[in-house]
């Protein structure tokens, strides 16, 4: 146990991930706000039950690949109870405009391919640079191969470039 | 616009600096010599920059204030308990089930397991349906579970194992997360066993364990509440364990023993004002729990602990409803009578849903196969009586209720046509008097002793971890000692096990060798994870073995449920089962304990296997099942029993059939010989129910008729249904070892006869299918009450040689007390 004091430390954690976490289950779960919350609340608990020190030395895996076990789980039940959006009255925390994109119009864009690309090349898309997640993490996370994984982040690449410049 | 150069997956490696060593400074060579490549890694790395900064763009959302928390209270507990003494004190996290044998030693963390297990079940549910109902109140379901005493581990591992298809979620985290969790490996899925096998030691242990757990986490607080809190919590478990909820609404009652804990049970929050609920009756409890710390094994004090838990829980439960009229939202405040029914995760029921009003326009035929089972009685009798707590309303077949009891039917004269004599009364309905309310009985022929053919037995006895309770393998030896003593050398007993691995304990061996057969008996011992599968195919092979031409060949299963580890899924299972029976070895299963208790699949396999299913939760019901009704237990004299029912429409309007909701067959299968029915033993007896609806009686309980067809005119009543007849009963049956059906058919007139003239046999019927409608929260169980049912059934106890009328009586109460519907 290191001497640092764990609230600390877990504070650190949900401020460093809440958001690349819950973008990520959200984007999973279709556009569910509220089944990301909960995933990434559940992540979050399960990663203050687990070791810590044997999680701390590559914990961006570790969360993504419970989350995405969490998310995986929620949407096998999710047949047997739809659940409907518009029953949540929830406050719409718009996006602020991105600054960090000038051209406004590009991004618009590489917006839309990134949603016609699959779902495996958007997953990949985001644990890397979202993330941060490297490809041998990130085959830990999926179950791919790290190979695969390279494949499918390329391919990504190359079908957002065709999008763009086609 | 497919440059070749594009195909390589090194450009967008290379971009983000995924390329190491060799490869690395390879593909730098390639770069420098080729332009046309630089620029394409260029490219990607500006398009991987772009779209970094575009998901960047998307964060805007960030945890609910309240989850985060939840999640921080849970990280400053998780630092507490690992800092544990009681924890390192078992060995560490992964350490933990292979060490829990030691009872005493690790009384303690059994608790810590037992605690983190309890609150554990909340966790699922309570997560999705709160928010749902909370709407824009503060959404914070986990925060409820952040529980104070949580063994961080266990709980890890025991929601994991809660949850269906949870290992395949699990089988996508990293691998040492598994180890921690003590799993071992993926597919053991058995865990669930052993956290039941933990329960036996975490009952008496717990009280203890939980104390000094807590009071090394509560210093803050006074002792004594603390002591208290933890008893309450601990005892909760035990709850929680008996009482599967999993889907039911009363589960987010439960809310109750969260961390929210002192106020419901009234404990006096530090300095602050007592809560609502009863504060004297936690203390008194927990006083009582102080005399029965861990007593060894010694079986008087655990059935006064029990006796104490029950009370215990029955004090939680009146604060509770208080609690929930305080709270008196819609969430928590419903489903006070809902039964939940006892069970831990493992528990399966097939849902039911009651068979509904049909016109006899439309459907004029109704078909059903038999069903001689009483599994489900002796389940509900078992939650009632020992778990105190309402079944699940999925867990009540009523049919198999009727059937559970005898009516006293008279048998098939001696030489009879038929195996078995069928008789049709009709008589008011008691909780709806404008409907009438028909009962059909049939008798199965009883065998003189001289007449019993000799048994081939192959007990397949499942000796897994979770059968060492005292309900469960205790139970099994019992009643097959009191088998034994009726059968003699011309019968043969063979037993095989399943654990971890299938075992031929005993070859068959002629029934009068008795010492040699409870030898190998009282020798059986619980250990290892279930393989249902190899179990029971050594078994049919024993049986194939010594198979008795003319006799009765039969495996009899002895499980407390899951068929995990091994062969296969519930098909596979079926269809030994049914080619087997095919062969002429027929299927006896034998429920024991309460958890883990695959109810669904016993029930299919054992109607596949030309057999029955009964649960023995009782020497008594062993008694019952192994002695009395041995010759129905052992000996077939009928199989695929089907019965359809022809209404008369001058007569009737309308039908239910009550009960036999997953027995009810295609009115083409009836005349199907290739269609598999109920089987039905020598003196076994058969009930069923209808409620009819009169001619020229509005039908309110159902859809409006569809309208006459256009083209066709069909449903005409013919001559035929101007007589007087209500019905007509047509029966279908197979000889034990024949193919084709014969068909017995009679028309069945109503004599008007009022529920009150009735004799006390229908009477009785009546007031248990009236139970089982109450049980389910039936919608069509009219104006009638639990009171209503106990009057009726009390008025019709009649001789009742051994009681059971009586006891279903005293059923009957329990249920109204727990529902607090008593008068």
């Amino acid at each position: 146990m290191t001497d640092q004091p764990t609230e600390s430390w877990a504070e650190r954690v949900v401020t460093r991930f809440e958001r690349p976490l819950l973008a990520y289950a959200c984007r999973m779960l279709h556009g569910d706000r509220v089944g990301a919350q909960d995933a990434v609340q559940e992540t979050f608990l399960r990663l203050c039950r687990a070791d810590r020190d044997s999680i701390e030395p590559r914990l961006a895996a570790w969360l993504f690949s419970v989350c995405r076990s969490r998310v995986i789980d929620m949407q096998r039940t999710r047949s047997a109870t739809p659940t409907d959006p518009s029953t949540f009255d929830f406050p719409d925390r718009a996006p602020e405009v991105a600054q960090t994109l000038c051209d406004a119009e590009e991004r618009t864009l590489l917006s839309a391919g990134v949603a016609r690309l699959t779902v495996k090349q958007q997953e990949v898309l985001r644990l890397r640079l979202d993330a941060g997640l490297s490809y041998r993490e990130i085959a830990e996370v999926t179950g791919m191969t790290v190979s695969n994984v390279g494949f499918h982040l390329h391919e990504a690449v190359c079908n957002l470039r065709r999008h763009m410049t086609g | 616009m497919s440059d070749p150069i594009w195909n390589d997956p090194r450009i967008t490696a290379y971009a983000l600096g995924e390329l190491a060593g060799d490869e690395k400074s390879r593909f730098e060579g390639e770069l420098q010599a080729d332009p046309v490549l630089a620029e394409a890694v260029e490219e990607a790395r500006r398009l991987t920059d772009q779209l970094r900064s575009l998901f960047a763009g998307e964060h805007h959302d960030e945890l609910d204030p309240q989850r985060r928390e939840a999640v921080l209270a849970q990280a400053s507990e998780a630092e507490v308990a690992s800092a544990d003494p009681m924890r390192m004190a078992s060995g560490g996290r992964s350490g933990f089930w292979h060490r829990y044998s030691a009872p005493l030693a690790l009384a303690a963390s059994v608790g810590v397991i037992a605690v983190g297990f309890a609150m554990t079940r909340r966790l699922t549910p309570l997560g999705r349906q709160t928010m749902m109902r909370t709407n824009d109140a503060a959404p914070a379901p986990a925060s409820r579970v952040a529980a104070p005493l949580g063994g961080p581990v266990m709980r890890e591992q025991a929601e994991g194992l809660s949850r269906d298809g949870a290992i395949d979620s699990l089988g996508d985290a990293p691998a040492d997360q598994l180890n921690a969790n003590g799993l071992n490996g993926l597919h053991d899925r058995f865990s669930v066993e052993r956290l039941a096998e933990a329960q036996a030691q975490a009952e008496v242990g717990s009280g203890k364990a939980a104390e000094s757990v807590l009071s090394q986490r509560e210093k803050s607080r006074d002792v004594k509440e603390a002591k208290m809190e933890g008893k309450v919590q601990a005892d909760d478990y035990a709850l929680a364990v008996t009482a599967n909820a999993g889907l039911s609404k009363r589960e987010r009652g439960d809310l109750v023993v969260q961390p929210l804990p002192a106020m419901p049970f009234g404990i006096p929050a530090p300095g602050g004002a007592p809560g609502p609920g009863k504060p004297q009756a936690a203390g008194e409890s927990s006083g009582k729990v102080e005399e029965f710390r861990w007593l060894g094994s010694d079986v008087a004090s655990r059935r006064e602990l029990e006796a104490v838990r029950a009370e215990m829980r029955t004090k939680m439960r009146a604060s509770q409803a208080e609690f929930d009229k305080m709270v008196g939202d819609a969430p928590f405040g419903e489903a006070i009578d809902e039964g939940r029914g006892p069970g831990i995760p493992g528990d399966r029921f097939e849902p039911i849903t009651d068979n509904p009003f049909l016109r006899v326009g439309e459907q004029p035929l109704s078909t059903f196969s038999v069903d001689v089972d009483t599994a489900s009685y002796s389940k509900v009798r078992d939650y009632l009586v020992r778990a105190h707590e309402l079944p699940r309303p999925d867990a009540v077949r009523i049919e198999e209720m009727l059937n559970y009891f005898d009516y006293g039917y008279a048998p098939p004269e001696a030489g009879a046509e038929h195996p078995f004599a069928a008789r049709v009364e009709i008589v008011t309905c008691p909780w709806n008097v404008d409907h009438r309310l028909a009962r059909i009985a049939l008798q199965g022929k009883r065998l003189q002793a001289e007449q019993r053919p000799p048994c081939n037995l192959v007990f397949l006895i499942d000796t897994s971890g979770s059968m060492d309770a005292p309900n469960k393998l205790p139970l099994v030896q019992e009643g097959m000692q009191l088998l034994l003593s009726k059968l003699d050398r011309d019968d043969r007993v063979a037993i095989v096990t399943y654990a971890g691995s299938a075992g031929l304990v005993l070859d068959a061996t002629p029934g009068d060798e008795s010492a040699k057969i409870r030898r190998a008996l009282t020798e059986l011992a619980a250990g290892g994870s279930t393989n249902g599968g190899a179990g029971i195919t050594l078994a049919y092979q024993t049986a194939r073995d010594h198979f008795i031409a003319g006799g009765a060949n039969r495996v009899i299963l002895c499980t407390d449920g899951d068929f995990n580890v091994g062969t296969t899924g519930t098909d596979e299972l079926v269809r030994i089962v049914e080619r087997e029976a095919k062969g002429g070895v027929f299927l006896t299963v034998l429920g024991f304990g309460m958890g883990n208790h695959n109810d669904a699949m016993l029930e299919q396999i054992s109607g596949r296997g030309n057999g029955n299913y009964a649960f023995i939760d009782t020497d008594k019901e062993a008694r019952k099942v192994l002695v009395q009704q041995a010759d129905a237990t052992l000996v077939t004299i009928a199989k695929d029993v089907k019965l359809q029912i022809e209404f008369n429409p001058n007569r009737v309007a309308a039908y239910r059939l009550i009960g036999y909701e997953n027995r009810v067959l295609a009115k083409e299968d009836f005349n199907d010989d290739k269609k598999d029915a109920g089987e039905i033993g020598a003196g076994h007896s058969v009930t069923a129910l209808y409620e009819i609806v009169p001619a020229g009686k509005e039908v309110d309980a159902i859809s409006p008729p569809v309208d006459t067809l256009k083209y066709q005119s069909v449903g005409k009543p013919n001559d035929a249904a101007a007589s007087d007849e209500t019905m007509t009963l047509k029966l279908r049956y197979k000889a034990p070892d024949g193919d084709t059906s014969r068909l017995v058919e009679f028309p069945v007139t109503d004599t008007g006869k009022g529920f009150d003239d009735a004799d006390i046999h229908v009477r009785f019927a009546a007031a248990v299918a009236g139970f089982g409608m109450k049980l389910r929260s039936s919608p069509y169980a009219g104006k009638w009450t639990l009171a209503d049912v106990r009057k009726t059934a009390a008025a019709a106890i009649g001789d009742d040689p051994h009681g059971l009328r009586a006891e279903f009586v005293e059923l009957v109460r329990a249920a109204a007390t727990l529902r607090s519907e008593n008068e």
